[in-house]
């Protein structure tokens, strides 16, 4: 029987003491310290790319360009520029309400989709996963440039329908408005929706709604008094994921918005775009920013107080 | 988790039905992309007026679009695997490591996914503006590799959840370095999940649009050079035969991803990402 | 180093936080012994399991295998071995690559290695299972391929976390004999942690009977049942009841104590020390408890009514109410003679008698 596992006595007699080796079994004691060092390099990349401009763009909001020159003085007026013309929080307020009525429609949709996947199926859950997943990861782009060609003057609809003969004249309405922003915007963030709704409904514990209708209750009221309270931790997310980035979207209301379908992005796109005005544009997004995380914050105190008149 | 039900429970009905709707409602508006690129006619309308093969050829023919093709791949190799390799090392610390703060740690990480696209690129504008650093394919990566990084994440720790946190004790128990650990157990393990993620993260910065737009210098990527196309009525069948192209791309890549990491690791996993 | 002290934990603590999980433990394990850590969820057993297999570094204290001292050993190159509560079977390996998995650092040429793992197999009692992949076994299968992975290297110390809890009633009575069996022929030095009372008694040399972080009592299983040393060890082990009782003398080798509704008895202090008026506790095995409808001639008697009776196939449990104690007394006999007790008596009076020496006598806490 060889004894190969154990060092040799005199290894041990030694317990190194040196600094790198006081650090190295520091790092095996403290799990917080390994896995901080471990998260270190992610954490080091979203500092450096995602916090740091976020705050220098906070900062370039308080100062002025002109022309090819950035004047640093401190001033405010970016900020009150947006309170000049009504025009601003005019579309700030339009494009708040076509993201909310965007979440609005997709997570109703996507709700009996992610129910169907999580209590319906049984034998294929991998297909349906896949099938309603993969849409997801493709491109956003070349969705909404999808609905431009299907909704047009001479589009796909108009053209369907001619060529059935249900309709004589182009439907003018389906492009270039806010009804063609929020269509778009529904079909490209359905799969964004589904997966978390499908994720806390596929937690719910069966027994609990063994139980339920062991109590007494029908389908529909078991659905109402345990399921969807249940599922109320994916809802939220899934509102929260779809409302946060479509407020602020510009390809959509770009592509398919017209005039009349503008939103607060474009106007952000065309200050750094042209470079006509950044610090301005900066302000705009704060103040969008503020925005969306007031709403996120009403939302959620909304949702706290609905949770707690049903249980 | 299977459901068996002593609830009757009826396999298809209105819901069953609304479920293939929705299907269609998520699958045939992007169907009509490659649907018109064999269209022969400049205009996207119906009636169909034949099959051609025309809009590809001069797809293919295009000058620029060649140049942005490559420029995307390369991007994408690089950030997928940079991603990848962040976000498993983020998987592993936080699925495996007590932490305090694990929570808001988390949540910072996986900020990007939420923070509008539009707000992402004028920051990244003004950061690079102000420091002096030129625009190019470099700053288009950093951004990708933000935006990638969570998604990488999210799918590394659905791998690790899945499996006995012992099975890595059990390898040092029997001897194992910790690099022979790695090699012997968690590679192995993690492998699915990782060519998953590899596959995944490469799609997500091909793709991607927005920051490309606003971080491009003389280099595009795809994406930026089809939005460019998409001014000029007459090539419009051309972008269509280069989005059916991406967009079959795109679905095989993923489909293969999604299959390859979800096929073994039960269902169970909960966070169904 | 003694072959007593072949494993010694000294002064050993683990701090999470605020919390004591082990708690200034000093163990001495011997060379050779079945050792089991027993007590319920929570006590710090797996966390001292897990500080000798080192996955865990003490806060305090140190532990010595063999002479060697652990501190700076990390877990992969300590000589023991562990089979975990969940078996922790590689599911990407078949079961010839699972039991053979520390060999291959050795780089053994192949035939040498298959005849290692089919030696273990053979040990198992699984032959032929090489190629079978991980996740055709069974429960059983899997507990018994973990156990030959820890073993095939021949380590000083097994350790094994509770591993048979997974396995259902039949199984794990077999289970624990082979085990036992196991340990003898091989002469390795087992520590077995268990929260299943029975099971520690039915296995060890020795226990240790743990409680938040710290041991109450190490003993054989035989001085554990026989002779419990307070009242948490008295409870945990076995069915025990407990009369409040006072010092009245102390005398050469015995204490006589006032023990209320049972009168006054005699007992023998064990390994414990009394004081005159101190308050105690009498604690007496149910089995050691006789039930009689007739009163007995010699030992104490009292008399009571049975309240309830459990019937458990080999033996029977009665519980009897005894005029000024609590609780029904539990008193279990053999179900050897059906008519040991006669039908009118289950209703009517009966008699307990018990000896001298069943009781054990405990400090009040």
């Amino acid at each position: 029987m060889t004894d190969r596992v154990a060092p040799a006595a005199d290894v041990i007699a030694h317990i190194p003491r040196g600094p790198i080796a006081r650090f190295r079994r520091a790092l095996m004691r403290s799990e917080a310290l390994s896995g901080y060092t471990m998260l270190s390099p992610t954490l080091l990349l979203l500092i450096l790319v995602m916090a740091l401009p976020i705050v220098l763009l906070v900062m370039f909001s308080f100062w002025t360009q002109n022309y090819q020159d950035i004047d640093k003085t401190f001033t405010l007026a970016n900020h009150l520029k947006f309170f000049e013309r009504s025009a601003y929080p005019y579309l700030l307020g339009k494009s708040v309400l076509i993201s909310s009525t965007v979440t609005l429609l997709t997570v109703l949709l996507a709700y009996p989709m992610a129910y169907f996947i999580a209590f319906r199926v049984t034998k294929h859950k991998l297909i349906w996963l896949i099938l309603i997943t993969v849409p997801f990861w493709t491109s956003y782009l070349l969705r909404v440039f999808a609905w431009k060609i299907i909704l047009g003057y001479n589009g796909v609809i108009n053209s369907g329908l001619i060529e059935l003969g249900l309709i004589v004249e182009p439907l003018a309405f389906l492009l270039y408005n806010p009804f063609a922003v929020v269509l778009t915007l529904a079909h490209a963030w359905a799969a964004f929706a589904i997966l978390p709704i499908y994720v806390s409904l596929e937690k719910i514990d069966r027994s609990l709604l063994e139980a339920a209708t062991d109590l007494g209750d029908g389908r529909i009221k078991r659905f109402i008094r345990i399921t969807l309270p249940l599922s109320m931790p994916g809802l939220i997310a899934a509102c929260m994921l779809v409302f946060i980035p479509t407020v602020g979207d510009y390809v959509t209301p770009n592509l398919v918005g017209g005039t009349s379908g503008v939103m607060i992005g474009n106007v952000i796109q065309s200050l750094f775009g042209r470079g006509s005005n950044m610090p301005f544009g900066a302000a705009l997004s704060i103040i969008t920013m503020i925005t969306i995380t007031v709403m996120i914050c009403l939302f959620l105190w909304g949702t706290r107080s609905f949770r707690r008149r049903v249980a | 988790m299977s459901f068996v039900s002593s609830v009757k429970e009826p396999r298809y009905d209105a819901l069953g039905v609304y479920a293939v709707l929705y299907l269609a409602f998520v699958y045939i508006p992007v169907m009509f992309l490659p649907l018109f690129s064999f269209n022969d006619s400049i205009f996207i309308a119906f009636p169909l007026q034949g099959f051609t093969l025309e809009w590809y050829k001069q797809m293919a023919n295009s000058d620029g679009l060649l140049d942005a093709l490559y420029n995307s791949i390369k991007l994408g190799c690089v950030v997928a695997v940079l991603a990848t390799i962040l976000g498993t090392f983020a998987a592993k610390a936080v699925t495996r490591y007590k932490m305090p703060g694990r929570g808001p740690v988390i949540t910072f990480i996986m900020l990007p996914l939420v923070i509008p696209g539009i707000i992402m690129g004028i920051a990244l504008l003004v950061i690079a503006n102000m420091s002096g650093v030129g625009l190019s394919l470099f700053t288009i990566g950093l951004g990708h590799l933000m935006v990638s990084t969570p998604f990488a994440m999210l799918v590394m720790v659905s791998r690790l959840e899945g499996f006995d946190k012992n099975l890595e004790e059990a390898s040092k128990d029997l001897g194992d370095s910790p690099w022979s650990t790695f090699r012997r157990v968690t590679f192995p393990l993690a492998l699915p999940g990782i060519i998953a993620s590899l596959l995944l993260t490469f799609t997500i910065s091909f793709d991607e649009f927005i920051l490309a737009f606003f971080l491009a210098g003389n280099e595009a990527t795809l994406p930026v050079y089809i939005w460019g196309q998409m001014r000029f009525p007459t090539k419009l069948p051309t972008v269509l035969a280069l989005g059916a192209c991406i967009l079959m791309v795109s679905f095989v890549v993923v489909t293969f991803a999604e299959w390859y990491r979800r096929r073994g690791v039960q269902l169970k996993t909960n966070s169904g990402v | 180093m003694s072959d007593e002290s072949f494993i010694s934990i000294q002064g050993v603590s683990k701090h999470f936080g605020d919390v004591h999980a082990v708690d200034r433990v000093s163990i001495d394990i011997a060379r050779g012994e079945f050792f089991s850590l027993l007590g319920p969820s929570g006590c710090g057993k797996t966390t001292l399991l897990r500080l000798l297999a080192g996955f865990e570094f003490p806060t305090m204290g140190e532990i010595y295998i063999d002479g060697q001292a652990m501190s700076s050993v990390p877990a992969n190159h300590r000589p023991v071995n562990m089979v975990f509560q969940s078996y922790a079977i590689f599911p990407h390996l078949n079961v010839k690559q699972n039991i053979g998995y520390s060999l291959v650092q050795d780089k053994l040429p192949k035939a040498e290695f298959d005849a290692k793992v089919g030696e273990m197999l053979d040990l198992i009692k699984l032959p032929g299972y090489e190629d079978r992949a991980s996740h055709e076994l069974s429960g059983g299968e899997r507990q018994r391929v973990a156990l030959a992975r820890a073993l095939i290297r021949r380590p000083k110390v097994l350790l094994l976390d509770e591993p048979l809890g997974a396995l259902d009633k039949k199984l794990r009575e077999k289970m624990q004999l082979e085990l036992r069996a196991l340990q003898r022929s091989v002469g390795i030095t087992f520590v077995f942690v268990t929260h299943d009372q029975e099971e520690a008694l039915t296995m060890s040399d020795r226990v240790a009977v743990m409680s938040e972080g710290r041991y109450l009592q190490i003993d054989t299983p035989n001085r554990l049942y026989e002779a419990p040393q307070n009242r948490e060890v008295a409870d945990f082990i076995g069915t025990m009841n407990f009369f409040d009782a006072q010092v009245l003398e102390i005398l050469d080798s015995k204490v006589a104590i006032d023990a209320g509704p049972l009168g006054n008895l005699t007992a023998s202090p064990g390994s414990l020390t009394f004081s005159t008026g101190q308050n105690s506790l009498v604690a007496i095995r149910p089995e050691k408890i006789t039930i009689s409808s007739a009163k007995p001639a010699n030992g104490n008697a009292v008399q009571g009514i049975i309240d309830d009776t459990a019937y458990l196939g080999d033996r029977s449990q009665f519980y009897v109410r005894v005029n000024g104690v609590e609780k029904p007394v539990a008193v279990s006999a053999q179900n050897v003679d059906q008519s040991q007790l006669s039908g009118e008596s289950q209703q009517g009076q009966i008699w307990l008698n018990w000896s001298d020496d069943a009781i054990v006598l405990l400090n009040a806490d």
